[in-house]
Parts: C-alpha cells; sequence; structure tokens
C-alpha cells in the first residue's frame, strides 16, 4: 500500500528513499529460489521449447555450477548478487500487443514517459519492448518483410527458425564464465533477427528492455544476423524505474556479420541505480565486413560490459565507442575487446568516461593480434574526465602482439575539469551544476555526433539530467 | 646481516600456500610472466661457486650467490627490510632462500658514487637469491649504478633504495640473465626527493623485472628510462610502477624495448596517484619495436587515479615493426630488410646510452661493449 508523500517525509526519509517505490505488474508465472534442473526445466515448459533448448540450458547449469566466480569483481558486488532472491522468470499478466492502445494503461505509462511511442513512429523500422522476462510489444514495419527481414522475438526463432538458431546461438558467445553460463541456463525474451543478402534496412530497429519490479533477474538474448553486403542499425535501451532492494541484469548480444555486412549495435543503458548490470556482447566479423559497437552506460549501481569483436576474415573492421557516466558510489566497467584473426584487419576503440561523486569509472581492453593476421591496424583512445576529488578513474588496456607487421597504437589521459573553463561559465550566469554538465556533454561530443540525431539528443538530456540537482534521484 | 629467523619461518609457511599472483592478468594472455618455470627452480643448499669473470675493482660492494665477496668495510647491520613476504609467492620463496641482506649508506659525503654488482651462477634449476638495501641520507647526491648479472641458476634479486628528503639520486641498472629471473628494485622517496633512473634489462629465459618508484613525500620525482632487449628465445616482463602517495609528486616512464628472433618482450607502465597524492602528475610511455617475424610485444600501460584533484595522467604505447614506408626507403638504398632492422636495433642502443647521464661514462662504456657482444651486431 503506497504511503502519502507527507507520511513519507515526516519518517525521515531521504528524497531517494522517497521516491523508491514498488508498482508490481501483475504476473502470471514467477520463478523464485535456488536454481535447479527442476527449475529450468519449467521455464522451458513455460515457453513451449523444442527439447535441444532445453538441454542447452540444462548444460549451461551444470557449467554455472562448476564455474568458479570471478575474482575480478569487486567483493562487495558479488556480495550483492544473491541469486536466490531475485525473480530468475517473471511473466508479465500481459498478452502480447503489435499496437500500444492494447497495451494495459498502467504498463504503457512507464514506456510513454520515456517517449518511447513517439520514437517508434518518427524514427523506428521495428520495436520490441520487453517488460522483465518477456516481450509484451512487438511491432515491425511490414517493408521489412517484403524484404525477407525476418524480425521477431528470440522465443518465436527458437520454434519457427531452428536450425539457424542452433547454428549460432551461443556459439559467438559460448559459456566462458559463470554469468554467461548463468544467462545461458536462464535466457527469456530478447529478440531475432535475420537480414537477407544485400537488404539494407536504413531506419534502425529497437528492442527496449524495462525491469518493473525489484529483485528481478532479467536474461534476455538479442540475436542478429546480417547476410552478406546488407546493413542493420539496432538500438537497445535499458531502464528501471527506482527501486528499494537491487535487480540483476545478466544479457548476451551476439551477432555475426557475414561477407560484406555491416552492423552497428546502439546501446543506451540507463538502469535505476539499484540494478548489477552485465552484458555479455560479442560479434564475428567475415571477409570486409563490419562491426560497430556504440555503448553508452549511465545507469546502475555497478556495470560490467565489454564489447568484443572477432576479426575471422580478411579485411574486416570494428570501431567501439564507449561512454561511461559513473555518477554516485558506483563503479562501471565499460571495455572493449578485439580479437584480429584475419590479415589487413582493423579497429578502432575510443572510450570516454566521466566519474563524479565518489564514482569510478574503468576501462578494461584487450587488442590481441595473433601470429599470421598480418598489416592490421589498431588504436585505442581512451579519455577520462574525473569531476570531484573523491571520484575515481582507472584505465587498464592490454596490446598482444604476435605479428610483426601489425602497428598498434594506444593513448590515454586523466585528468579534471579546467578551472578556467568553468570559471567563464560560472561567469556568464550558469550555476555549478549547469557548467559541468555543459563541459561534460562537450567532452563526450565527438562520440555522440555518431548517432542517430534521436538518440543522441535522448543522451545529451540523460547525461544533463545525471549532472543536475535532478541526478540524485533520477 | 642474517635474515631474522622469524622472518624465514613465516616466509616458508607462505611459500607453500600463496600464489604467485591473485589474479590472472588477462583473458587472452593469462599471465605474462610463466611462473610455472621457477616452480622447476630448487631452493640451494649451496652457496660456495666462484663469482663471475669479471673485473672485481670496477665495483665497491659485490654479492655471489647470496654471499658477500667484497666490500664488507661499507655494509652494516642496521638495516631492516621493508619487503613483505606475503606480497607473493616468489618474494617468500626468496626470503627462504636468501643468506644475508647486504646494506650500506650513502653519506653527504663527495664521493658518493657506488658500484654494486648482485650476480649468480650455477645448475640451470638451482636458486640463488640476493638482497641489498641502500639507505640514501637526507640532501645526499648519489650515483648507483647496479649491475645484476647471471650466468646460469634462477635467481632472485631485490634492491630496496631509500631516500631521504632532498636526496638526488642517479640510478643506473644494467641486467642481463640466462635461467629465470625474479629482479625487484623498491624506491622509497622521501619530501622533494629526486631520482633519475636508467634501466637495460637484457635476455633471459623468463625475467621478471619490476621497479617499484614509491613517491611517499610531497613533491619528490622521478624519471625512468628504460631499455628492454629480448633475443633468442628470451622472455622478458618487464613492469615499472609508479606510485604517488605524496601531493604534487612528479613521474615519467619512458621504456623503448626491443623483441628479436623469437623473443617475447612484454612492456607493462603502471601510473597510480592515490587520494593522498593529490596534484600529482603521471606519464607512461611505450614503445615495443618487433624486429623479427617470430617476434612477440606486448604492451600495458594502465593508469589508476584516486583522486580529482590531479594534474594530469598519461600514458601512450604502440607495438610495431618497420613499417612499409621505412622498409621501402631503406631498400631504395641497398639495405635488405635484415640489415634495416639490424641498422635500428643499434641506433636505439646507441641512442639509449648516449643520453645516459655522464656520472656512468666508465659503466656505461661496459654496458655498450657487453650489449653489443650479447647482441651480435
Amino acid at each position: 500500500m503506497k504511503q502519502d508523500l507527507r507520511s513519507l517525509v515526516e519518517e525521515g526519509l531521504t528524497p531517494e528513499e522517497v521516491l523508491s517505490r514498488d508498482a508490481p505488474i501483475r504476473r502470471s508465472i514467477e520463478i523464485k529460489g535456488k536454481i535447479t534442473s527442476e527449475v529450468i526445466d519449467e521455464i522451458s515448459r513455460a515457453k513451449n521449447e523444442p527439447d535441444w533448448m532445453r538441454r542447452l540450458r540444462l548444460r549451461n547449469l551444470e557449467l554455472f555450477n562448476k564455474l568458479p566466480a570471478p575474482n575480478w569483481l569487486p567483493n562487495w558486488v558479488l556480495e550483492n548478487i544473491n541469486l536466490e532472491e531475485y525473480s530468475t522468470y517473471a511473466k508479465p499478466d500481459i498478452n502480447r500487443a503489435s499496437s500500444w492502445d492494447d497495451i494495459p494503461p498502467e504498463v504503457r505509462k512507464y514506456y510513454e514517459s520515456l517517449n518511447i511511442p513517439e520514437i517508434e513512429a518518427r524514427a523506428l523500422m521495428g520495436l520490441g519492448a520487453q517488460l522483465d522476462s518477456e516481450m509484451i510489444y512487438f511491432n515491425i514495419r511490414k517493408q521489412l518483410e517484403e524484404k525477407g527481414v525476418i524480425v521477431m522475438p528470440m522465443e518465436e526463432a527458437v520454434q519457427k527458425y531452428p536450425d539457424m538458431v542452433k547454428q549460432y546461438f551461443m556459439k559467438i558467445f559460448p559459456p566462458e564464465h559463470k554469468f554467461a553460463a548463468l544467462h545461458g541456463a536462464l535466457w527469456s525474451g530478447g529478440v531475432f533477427v535475420y537480414v537477407p543478402p544485400g537488404v539494407r534496412i536504413e531506419a534502425p530497429i529497437e528492442a527496449f528492455f524495462l525491469i518493473s519490479n525489484a529483485g528481478e533477474g532479467q536474461f534476455e538474448h538479442t540475436l542478429l544476423i546480417a547476410d552478406k553486403n546488407s546493413y542493420i542499425h539496432f538500438i537497445e535501451g535499458c531502464s528501471a524505474p527506482r527501486f528499494s532492494k537491487y535487480s540483476f541484469h545478466d544479457g548476451m548480444v551476439e551477432l555475426y556479420a557475414h561477407e560484406g555486412a555491416r552492423i552497428r549495435f546502439t546501446t543506451v543503458q540507463n538502469w535505476s541505480k539499484n540494478v548489477i548490470n552485465f552484458n555479455n556482447k560479442r560479434a564475428i566479423a567475415e571477409r570486409n565486413a563490419k562491426v560497430e559497437w556504440v555503448e553508452a552506460s549511465i545507469g546502475s549501481m555497478a556495470s560490467f560490459v565489454y564489447p568484443s569483436t572477432i576479426l575471422k576474415g580478411e579485411g574486416a573492421g570494428t570501431e567501439i565507442t564507449g561512454i561511461t557516466v559513473a555518477n554516485g558510489r558506483h563503479i562501471k566497467e565499460n571495455g572493449a575487446k578485439v580479437i584480429h584473426d584475419a590479415p589487413n584487419t582493423y579497429s578502432k576503440i575510443v572510450n570516454k568516461s566521466i566519474s563524479a561523486n565518489g564514482g569510478t569509472a574503468v576501462y578494461k581492453g584487450v587488442v590481441y593480434v595473433r601470429k599470421g593476421a598480418k598489416y592490421v591496424k589498431s588504436h585505442v583512445a581512451c579519455d577520462s574526465l574525473i569531476l570531484d576529488e573523491k571520484s575515481k578513474a582507472y584505465t587498464i588496456p592490454h596490446d598482444q602482439v604476435f605479428e610483426d607487421t601489425a602497428v598498434v597504437t594506444h593513448e590515454a589521459y586523466t585528468g579534471r575539469i579546467n578551472e578556467d573553463k568553468l570559471f567563464y561559465l560560472r561567469s556568464r550566469g550558469l550555476s555549478e551544476e549547469e557548467a559541468k554538465s555543459l563541459i561534460v556533454l562537450g567532452f563526450i561530443s565527438d562520440v555522440t555526433e555518431g548517432l542517430p540525431f534521436e538518440y543522441a539528443m535522448v543522451l545529451n538530456r540523460v547525461i544533463s539530467l545525471e549532472f543536475s540537482k535532478y541526478g540524485k534521484v533520477a | 646481516m642474517l635474515i631474522p629467523e622469524e622472518l624465514r619461518v613465516k616466509a616458508r609457511e607462505l611459500a607453500g600456500r600463496i600464489p604467485y599472483q591473485l589474479i590472472k592478468d588477462s583473458p587472452t594472455v593469462k599471465y605474462y610472466t610463466q611462473w610455472s618455470l621457477f616452480d622447476n627452480c630448487v631452493e640451494s643448499s649451496n652457496g660456495n661457486s666462484p663469482p663471475p669473470p669479471i673485473e672485481l675493482n670496477e665495483y665497491d660492494l659485490v654479492v655471489h650467490n647470496g654471499l658477500l665477496v667484497k666490500g664488507s668495510e661499507l655494509t652494516s647491520n642496521d638495516a631492516a627490510t621493508g619487503i613483505d613476504p606475503s606480497e607473493s609467492r616468489i618474494i617468500a620463496r626468496h626470503f627462504v632462500n636468501v643468506r644475508e641482506i647486504q646494506s650500506l649508506r650513502i653519506g653527504n659525503s663527495s664521493d658518493s658514487s657506488v658500484k654494486v654488482m648482485m650476480s649468480y651462477s650455477g645448475e640451470s634449476n638451482e636458486m640463488h637469491s640476493n638482497h641489498v638495501i641502500i639507505n640514501v641520507d637526507e640532501g645526499a647526491l648519489a650515483n648507483v649504478f647496479l649491475s645484476i648479472i647471471g650466468n646460469g641458476g634462477c635467481g632472485t634479486n631485490i634492491t630496496e633504495l631509500n631516500i631521504g628528503d632532498g636526496a638526488v639520486v642517479n640510478l643506473l641498472v644494467y641486467s642481463v640473465n640466462v635461467d629465470p629471473a625474479f629482479n625487484l628494485i623498491r624506491v622509497n622517496e622521501g619530501v622533494k626527493a629526486m631520482v633519475n633512473s636508467y634501466s637495460i634489462i637484457v635476455n633471459g629465459k623468463m625475467t621478471h623485472h619490476r621497479e617499484d618508484y614509491v613517491l611517499q613525500g610531497r613533491e619528490s620525482s622521478v624519471n625512468v628510462n628504460s631499455l628492454e632487449v629480448g633475443s633468442g628465445s628470451s622472455r622478458l616482463d618487464y613492469m615499472v610502477n609508479l606510485m604517488h602517495y605524496g601531493e604534487n609528486s612528479i613521474s615519467n616512464s619512458i621504456t623503448r624495448a626491443i623483441a628479436l628472433d623469437s623473443a617475447t618482450v612484454i612492456h607493462r607502465g603502471f601510473g597510480r596517484i592515490s587520494e593522498h597524492g593529490k596534484w600529482s602528475s603521471t606519464n607512461i610511455e611505450g614503445k615495443v619495436f618487433i624486429g623479427s617475424s617470430n617476434a612477440v610485444g606486448m604492451s600495458v600501460p594502465v593508469i589508476m587515479v584516486d583522486t580529482g584533484d590531479v594534474n594530469g595522467a598519461r600514458h601512450s604505447a604502440s607495438d610495431a615493426s618497420l613499417d612499409e614506408e621505412q622498409e621501402l626507403y631503406l631498400r631504395m638504398r641497398g639495405l635488405s630488410r635484415e640489415e634495416a632492422i639490424k641498422l635500428i636495433v643499434y641506433d636505439m642502443v646507441m641512442g639509449f646510452l648516449d643520453n645516459i647521464n655522464g656520472e656512468f661514462t666508465s659503466s656505461v662504456k661496459y654496458i655498450r661493449s657487453s650489449l653489443l657482444k650479447l647482441l651480435r651486431i
């Protein structure tokens, strides 16, 4: 039962505590507790999955139980991942719709507050909206079907295109660590996309993920296959209202770019500050293909995301752009990994981070050039801005070159806001928060320039709010 | 000075229990140092083997296989080690194995140059350990040449350099190894202390050479220039750690590395500005030249800044060989690729040696002829 605002204030709660709210969405199925093979069977039955997928889940569960917890994670993060307390599967009591009018108003308001329906109408070729563990909205423009593009919820693809899914599902990102194996056991939701040869999808397709309740685990899986010489831009958005308990996100994105294809994958992550976020992301690029990752990490309490590309074919390339904001006592790791596995491949990694109010921003990256990958070119640039004496920034890159014809370079700078710039803006009537926000936007401007206009606006707005007086309660 | 028994007991207990390192280095190359090669090294029971064929008169202090061979008049018993055996298994094993710690003091006198040789030799799996502590008085000006030479057998060599307030130390380090070697040089700097360091590290089946510069005092500073050369099937893991705990401290590290034949050469630079090191700045640069098709180069330039009150932290790194334009230019002048690479290596080595502080002229002369012989240039 909701308390009124007056009584909450009289209890002496902080603004964050006042605004922490659980507005639970009714669920038709909820699975919680120790993760056993019976739980996996129950999830698989609820989804009416073929047996091969059920067995894949069980193999991953076995691996999850055997693998040790990653010892590179801070202890306090591991202590707060208490899987038995989370809902590992929560199906909202809503039928999937292809029109916003068919979505119940109490659910639709979340998306409307984020302008999702409006952005869909103006700028997208398709949108999937996931609430907790299932897609509740899915709408794709007819032009895509006419071109032979397949876009559907991941569960549907498992049923309708099993051979194609089997060929790629968790083959691009096998369960190399404990949380990848956990994802493999519990995955639910997400989007499957196949783009036929030569097809170019000029406007983006988006998947938007929302966690509605505290104590929720979300494990969506996105698999995107771009056939020869095709092009797709896919956008992933993440958000959650502010909760009073932790939630856990352990998603996976697998991309496969066939010869000559181009994939651009943009993520704007703005989870609330109670979400622990893992996102396992990997792409494989074949001959002359190109994969671009844009990872904007604004929200969450702790975030560990390392978009990776394996450059498998000659002439393949990748660009990985990261924007990380650690505002408040949070840790945000936003890195990049590139494996140069073929000759004449190239990579460019640009990472910009801002830490403030005790936040810690971390870049961890690897550029690996194997022997025989001749004439590789790679460049990494990392810049970090620290806004106050309590905040931290760490840059930890690894360049591993086993081929003498490669050229691999790296540069990084960590510093604070120039006092002269701050004084200049303050003297023109801006408050300290407004001045800092403007400087931060300038710091990341060369990165946001490449985003679709609507998303650059959204990102700039989110960052401005983050550093305004509203940032503490955003 | 003999090792205190309680330290040795503690080290023995730790050596059987703690790992060489807690966390893997990266998801792709798990360990830059192949610690398994040190597992084959056995603590030696007999340190009595002849010192290397060097001119003992060239050095003020000579320690060979853990025992003092020359310079007893310079040493004292009053220094205690600041190294904790629990840092890592290799350090614990060092304290189990080392017989004596030699310590000397450099005061404010006019003749403040000291040449120290730490050497070891023996069967390929015998471990020998040397440990020297050098204390530099406040306000002193000191030139220290430290030569670490391995002629067979595993070596662990630890040097502690404690620099008093306002002192200035010019440090030249020359390390040549054959079998697995662990070298640790830890420099603690007081208020307004300054260190100009030149390090040359050459070869070794597995050489882990680490230099820690701890800028404890405010306004302390360090300039490190390093040359790392691997030939044959050597593997070198060179780490420079610049740790700022004093306000307004400054550090600068520039490393040039050369990987030839089928050597693996790794450069790791670590600049950390703690929350106490406000208004400090750090700069790390590394360039690895990959001189043959079977050589491997790796760079790990790390910055960790724990406060926003900082003057700046920068790093840059590159790993590359001769680029196509350079190669074409030299071929047009009649040079083959191999000759061109030799020329570049010669230029990098000589250029580095020419820039070493004039206080070390005679030592540089020795290093020059030693290096040219080792690299067959």
